[in-house]
Parts: C-alpha cells; sequence; structure tokens
C-alpha cells in the first residue's frame, strides 16, 4: 500500500471573498518532513495555513492530508500553532486548562476534565520544559513559554502533523533558538512539521527543507540549493546577496541601504 | 432591619419581582462572562433596543409583546451575525446599524399607535410591578436552558470564546458554539427586560463579569462570581427601586455599577500596595541613584 504525502495540494487555487491569493499550487509535504514556508509580505503564506485550517477560500484543485480528502475528519491529524498576536493573553485561563482546551472535541461533554485528561496535560507540558508553569496564568509566560503551551494544546489531540504559523515572530534569539531545537527534537520523534517564517536566515536557512512562497511555490529543497540569488529575485523581487560558509547560508542586502555610523560620522 | 427587607414581601408583587430578578441577576451573570470576553458588550445593548421595536409592531397587529421581542432579537442576532462575517465590518458596525433600526421603527410605529397601547416608561426603565408570572416562568425557563447548555457545552463554548480560529480546527463547531451564544444573549435579554427595560438591561450583562474579572484569572471562578454579582445587584436594586419609589433597571444597574467602583477601588489600591513593597524591597543595585 503506497504512502501518501502528510499534505498534497493538487493545482490548488486559494484566497478570501472571491480574490485569489494562491494559484497553481502543486505540491507535496512528505510525511515526518520538516518544512519552513518562507516569502514577502503578501505571498500567501498565512493563506496556506489557513487553507489547512478552514478559514480560507479553496477556489480550484485539491488539497489531501495523509490521502483523505481535507475536511474535519482529515483536519484531526492536524495541530495549528497560531501566532501569538492574535491572542488575548489577558483571558482568565490557566496554563494546563488552556493546553486540556485541544481536547475539547475529543472529551467527555462535562463542565469538566477528566482525572487521565489533566493528567496527559501535565505531562506534556513537562515534555516540552514548562509542568512548574502549569497552576500559573497563560499572562505570566515568556514568549517561548508561551509557544511550548501551544504545542502541548496542539499536541494533545495526538495530531501527526504540526502546522505553525509564524512560530518565531517577536522572539529573541534563544527562544527562538529553543523552538527551533524543540521542533526538531518533536520531528525526530516523527511528527511532520510544517512552519511559515519570514525570517530567512535564522529560521528558514536552519531548516533541513524550505519552500519559497509568492502566489505558488517558486523553488523548494535544502536551504543551500535554494537559497539563491536567482530564487530569491524571482521570489521577493529584490536582488540579494547570497553568502556561503561551510554549510551555513546567510541572505543580505545586495548593498547596505544605510551608510554605516562611522562613515556618517565622519561626514 | 429585618422588617426592612420582610415589609416588602407581604406583596404579592413583590414576592414575584424577587425571585425574578434573583433568576435573571444569575443568568445575566452567567451571559455577561461571555459577552465580556468575546468583547460583544454592545450586543446586549444593540438587541434590547430592537426589542422596542418588535414589542411595538407585534401590538400594532395583534401579536404576544413575547412574539414580537423574541422576532426582533433574533432577527437582530442573526443580521448581526451575518453583517459581522463580511471582512472588514466588525460587530459594532453590525450592531449599531441593525439594532438601531429596530429602535427607530419601534419609536415610529409607537408614535402612531393609540396613546397608551405600550407602555414606553415601563419597556424602556423596567418595572416590577409589570412582573407578571408569565415573565417569572420565562425567566425560568431560560435559565434552565442556560444553565442545560453550560452543563453539556462549557468545553466548546470556552474554547470558541477564548480562541474560536483554533477551535474550529480542532474540531469543535465554533460557529454553531458562537451562534448559540447569540441566541443564549437573545433569549436572556427578553426574559430580563420587563425588569431592567430596554436601555439599562445592557449593564446587566456586561457589569458582573466587568467586575468578576477584576477579582479573578480563572474562567470558572469569574463565572461563579459573576453570577453571585448579578444576584447581589439584582436583590440590592429591587429593595432600592422599592422604597425610593424608582423604576427597578435604573436602581439595579446603580447597586451594580456601585458594587463595580468598590471592587475596581479595591484592586487598584490593592495594585499601589504591592507596587510599594516592591519597590521597597528591590535590590539597592536596582534603584535610581541621585547625582
Amino acid at each position: 500500500m503506497p504512502q501518501h504525502p502528510a499534505i498534497a495540494f493538487t493545482d490548488v487555487a486559494a484566497g478570501y471573498d472571491g480574490a485569489t491569493v494562491l494559484h497553481g499550487l502543486d505540491w507535496q509535504v512528505a510525511r515526518g518532513a520538516f518544512v519552513g514556508i518562507a516569502g514577502p509580505s503578501g505571498a500567501g503564506k498565512t493563506t496556506l495555513v489557513r487553507l489547512l485550517t478552514g478559514q480560507a477560500e479553496r477556489h480550484a484543485g485539491r488539497v489531501e492530508v495523509a490521502g483523505e480528502t481535507l475536511g474535519p475528519r482529515a483536519r484531526q491529524r492536524i495541530g495549528y500553532v497560531p501566532q501569538l498576536g492574535g491572542i488575548d493573553w489577558d483571558f482568565p485561563l490557566r496554563v494546563e486548562q488552556a493546553v486540556l482546551l485541544g481536547r475539547t472535541a475529543d472529551s467527555a461533554r462535562l463542565p469538566w476534565f477528566s482525572r487521565s485528561e489533566r493528567r496527559e496535560a501535565r505531562e506534556l507540558l513537562e515534555r516540552l520544559g514548562i509542568g512548574a508553569l502549569a497552576r500559573r496564568h497563560i499572562r505570566e509566560l515568556s514568549g517561548g513559554q508561551q509557544q511550548r503551551m501551544f504545542l502541548a494544546r496542539a499536541m494533545i489531540r495526538r495530531c501527526d502533523i504540526l502546522l505553525l504559523d509564524e512560530p518565531t515572530s517577536g522572539v529573541d534569539l534563544a527562544t527562538r533558538h529553543d523552538i527551533l531545537a524543540l521542533l526538531a527534537e518533536l520531528n525526530a520523534e516523527g511528527l511532520t512539521v510544517l512552519l511559515t517564517t519570514h525570517d530567512l536566515n535564522w529560521v528558514a536557512a536552519q531548516l533541513p527543507h524550505i519552500a519559497l512562497l509568492n502566489g505558488t511555490i517558486v523553488r523548494e529543497g535544502a536551504p543551500r540549493e535554494v537559497l539563491t540569488p536567482d530564487a530569491l529575485l524571482a521570489t521577493y523581487g529584490a536582488h540579494m546577496r547570497v553568502l556561503r560558509e561551510g554549510d551555513q547560508v546567510v541572505v543580505t542586502d545586495e548593498a547596505p541601504l544605510l551608510p554605516h555610523a562611522d562613515v556618517a560620522a565622519s561626514g | 432591619m429585618a422588617e426592612l427587607l420582610t415589609e416588602p414581601l407581604g406583596y404579592g408583587f413583590f414576592s414575584r419581582a424577587l425571585l425574578a430578578v434573583v433568576v435573571i441577576g444569575a443568568m445575566c451573570g452567567a451571559m455577561s462572562t461571555f459577552i465580556v470576553l468575546r468583547r460583544m458588550s454592545y450586543v446586549g445593548h444593540g438587541l434590547a433596543h430592537s426589542v422596542l421595536g418588535g414589542v411595538a409592531v407585534a401590538v400594532a397587529l395583534g401579536y404576544s409583546t413575547y412574539v414580537g421581542a423574541l422576532a426582533a432579537t433574533l432577527l437582530s442576532a442573526v443580521l448581526i451575525d451575518r453583517v459581522s462575517r463580511r471582512r472588514g465590518l466588525h460587530a459594532d458596525a453590525a450592531i449599531g446599524i441593525v439594532t438601531t433600526a429596530f429602535f427607530a421603527l419601534g419609536i415610529a410605529v409607537v408614535s402612531v399607535l393609540e396613546a397608551g397601547r405600550v407602555n414606553t416608561e415601563s419597556l424602556l426603565f423596567g418595572s416590577p410591578l409589570a412582573v407578571t408570572s408569565t415573565d417569572l416562568w420565562l425567566a425560568v425557563g431560560v435559565a434552565a436552558g442556560l444553565a442545560l447548555v453550560l452543563l453539556t457545552a462549557y468545553k466548546p463554548l470556552l474554547f470558541t470564546t477564548f480562541d474560536p480560529e483554533v477551535a474550529r480546527v480542532h474540531g469543535v463547531r465554533a460557529g454553531a458554539m458562537e451562534a448559540l451564544l447569540n441566541l443564549l444573549t437573545a433569549a436572556v435579554v427578553i426574559a430580563s427586560v420587563r425588569v431592567m427595560g430596554v436601555l439599562l438591561v445592557a449593564a446587566a450583562v456586561v457589569i458582573p463579569a466587568a467586575l468578576a474579572r477584576l477579582l479573578t484569572r480563572s474562567f470558572a471562578t469569574m463565572l461563579g462570581v459573576a453570577v453571585a454579582v448579578g444576584v447581589a445587584n439584582g436583590l440590592g436594586g429591587l429593595y432600592l427601586s422599592y422604597y425610593a419609589d424608582v423604576p427597578s433597571g435604573a436602581t439595579i444597574v446603580l447597586v451594580g455599577t456601585a458594587l463595580f467602583a468598590l471592587a475596581y477601588l479595591a484592586t487598584h489600591l490593592d495594585r499601589q500596595r504591592r507596587l510599594r513593597r516592591a519597590r521597597a524591597t528591590a535590590p539597592a543595585a536596582a534603584a535610581p541613584t541621585a547625582t
């Protein structure tokens, strides 16, 4: 029996209110892959995520998750971690409760969660390194801890695909490193990870596989193969320099836009 | 003192009104938790305004006022839901358009009806004298329905209120939950209008949760505190209405506002005290140095 890809887009067009943002999207995410989607603002990164979560309109084509047409049942395989910015962090909720909400659809109709569900939430929080914060209010967590809490909420529904919208947006360097290391660990345990990012150097270049998106997939593969001046020009419409040192790839502007401080001072 | 509490109970209308304000206070308190957290405080305000239109049209056509109120609020709730789903139009705009139109319709119809066919003062400001057995049973029925929904759909309602986008992905029928919350709000408003009045019921579905939110950071506790505050507002307001001879809607809102002001002041003073303590115990190196 052939193994279906984790996610398959076949000639997909999608957008909002009849306006198409994604078009001609033919793309597959292999099972167990760790993929980052990068592209300029308005390229359709969030639309692609929202297509999978059911919030964007599909105008044409087919989307499959593990061989099954995308719908409520197929969506059960997806654990979704939204951008932190859209959350009401003053909402009266403790960390453990926020994680348990991920089990709502499978839980009994009673107003409380069972002892085994609460134990599972605690174990997940421990595994993600924030077990000691279970009773804290969600506002009291740092950005990295909030990401971990939402990862736990996604994982408590026993998903096999993690979908993350800009998980490293607005967090500091160390937290970004921690989040990527944690995702790599979860990926090594078998979870397929698909994330969006606008950060080419600190996120996209660090992942095993990236896809450049601008309405459709422009190029995909390992960062060394994908992050080239011509692919970046085709995606971003701007000339960029690509520096390579060993396995590292660094993308910079072709020339500094502003004079350096010492030049300005001497002038 | 005890006589002040027991004396009005000798009147049948007061006992009926007392039961009504307890039931209405509890359900307005519970509903306010969802309304405030969903940032839909103007929904209660708007739906209550549409009641006037529904009641006026029902009277003009010879139907029960409840039929008119029900039709107007349900239609308003559905229209608000539809209009606010359109990208670029938020719920506040939808409420402003839909419910003000119903209120305007009510004013227009009342002005052409014979004088006295609609008791506008009682409808606008509430009256415990006007509470009938039917009103009381309606309130009990709506409260029982709300309690049943909270018992069986607490978790999906909470998830939808906190994060509807992710709730939907996680298999929760968030759209249905939002529609259910809107319909429950409409039912609570209709059942409360007789006591609270069209213009004042909005406060009853906002103040309890706003006060509770000052005191707690747990959703379940907030829900419980809001119910207790709703009942306290109703009881305090009804006695005040009786002795001051002021419409019950006004006194219930005034008692609620006074309790909110007290809670606000108490939590503000507590924050100031904690700030002073933190400054006093902060390491010396962190303190600003005089130059």
